[in-house]
C-alpha cells in the first residue's frame, strides 16, 4: 500500500473510532439527559475529528498557519455551544401526572 | 478561491449553530422534548457514511497526483455513491419526522433542525454534482478543488451532528 494511502486509511479508522466514541458519549440509543462531563467529552471529540479532517483530508497539515486559524475558529464556536448547554442544563423531562394510581384487586386463587 | 468559499461556509454554519444554541437557551424544555424525537443512531450512521466518502475523495486526489486517472475516476465515483447514501438516510429521517407531524413550523427546534440540515443536504447534492464534474474535467487542480468542497461538507457535518443530535 502506498504510504499516503496508508496515512489516509489510518486517519479514516481513527475518525470511525471517534464517531463510535461520540455515539457512546452521546448515548444515541436512549432519550437520556447528559451530564456536564459528557458534554465536555462530546465537545473535545468533535474538535479532534474536525482537526483530523482539516489536517489530513484537506491537507492543511502542510499549511500550519491555516490549520491553526481554522481550528481556532472552530474551537471558539464549539466551546460556546457546549458552554451554553452546560450552563443551561436540562434535566430529563418527567412524564406528566395523569391521575390517581389505580388500585389492583387481589389475585384470585 | 475555494478556501474563501470554505471559510465563508464555515462562518455561515457557525452562525446558524450559535443561533441554535441561543434559541435553545430560551426554551431548554421544548428543545429537549423535540430533540428526543430525532433518530440519533441514523445521525451517527450518516456521520460514518460522510467520513467514509471523504476517505475515497482524498484517495482520489492522491491517485490523481500520481497520474492514475482511471483510478481517480473510480475513487470519485465511489465517493459520490457513498455520499448519496447520506441523502437516502436523511430523506428517511425527514419522512419519519413529517409522518410524526413535525414540520418547519412545528416548533423553533424543528424550524432550525430542518433549515440547518436541509441547507447542509443541499451542499451534499452540490458536492455530488461537483464530484461528477471533476470526474470529467480531471485536471489535478480541478480534482483538488472539487474534493476540497466535499471535505468542507464533511467538516460542517462533523460539527452539525453533535450540536443538533447529541448535546442535551
Amino acid at each position: 500500500m502506498h504510504p499516503e494511502t496508508r496515512h489516509l486509511v489510518l486517519t479514516w479508522a481513527i475518525l470511525m473510532g471517534l464517531t463510535t466514541a461520540l455515539g457512546f458519549a452521546g448515548d444515541v440509543l436512549h432519550a437520556s439527559r447528559l451530564g456536564v462531563a459528557f458534554l465536555a467529552v462530546i465537545g473535545v471529540v468533535t474538535l479532534v475529528k474536525a482537526r483530523l479532517v482539516l489536517a489530513r483530508y484537506l491537507r492543511l497539515e502542510t499549511a500550519p498557519g491555516f490549520l491553526s486559524g481554522f481550528t481556532g475558529a472552530l474551537s471558539v464556536t464549539v466551546a460556546l455551544i457546549v458552554l451554553s448547554f452546560a450552563v443551561i442544563h436540562q434535566p430529563l423531562v418527567a412524564k406528566p401526572f395523569t391521575g390517581a394510581p389505580v388500585e389492583r384487586s387481589a389475585p384470585k386463587h | 478561491m475555494m478556501w474563501l468559499l470554505i471559510a465563508a461556509e464555515l462562518l455561515v454554519f457557525g452562525a446558524a449553530l450559535l443561533g441554535y444554541a441561543g434559541s435553545r437557551a430560551l426554551d431548554p424544555v421544548g428543545f429537549a422534548a423535540a430533540q428526543d424525537g430525532l433518530d440519533r443512531l441514523a445521525g451517527t450512521i450518516n456521520t460514518a457514511v460522510l467520513l467514509t466518502s471523504g476517505l475515497f475523495a482524498a484517495l482520489a486526489t492522491e491517485a490523481r497526483r500520481r497520474g492514475e486517472r482511471g483510478r481517480t475516476r473510480l475513487l470519485l465515483t465511489i465517493a459520490a455513491l457513498i455520499g448519496s447514501i447520506f441523502l437516502v438516510v436523511k430523506a428517511h429521517e425527514y419522512a419519519v419526522e413529517i409522518a410524526a407531524g413535525n414540520g418547519l413550523d412545528t416548533s423553533t427546534f424543528h424550524t432550525l433542525y430542518f433549515l440547518i440540515t436541509g441547507f447542509h443536504a443541499v451542499h451534499v447534492i452540490f458536492g455530488i454534482v461537483i464530484l461528477g464534474i471533476v470526474m470529467i474535467f480531471d485536471d489535478l487542480e480541478h480534482v483538488e478543488t472539487g474534493t476540497a468542497f466535499w471535505h468542507m461538507v464533511d467538516l460542517v457535518w462533523v460539527v452539525v451532528f453533535p450540536t443538533l443530535y447529541l448535546l442535551r
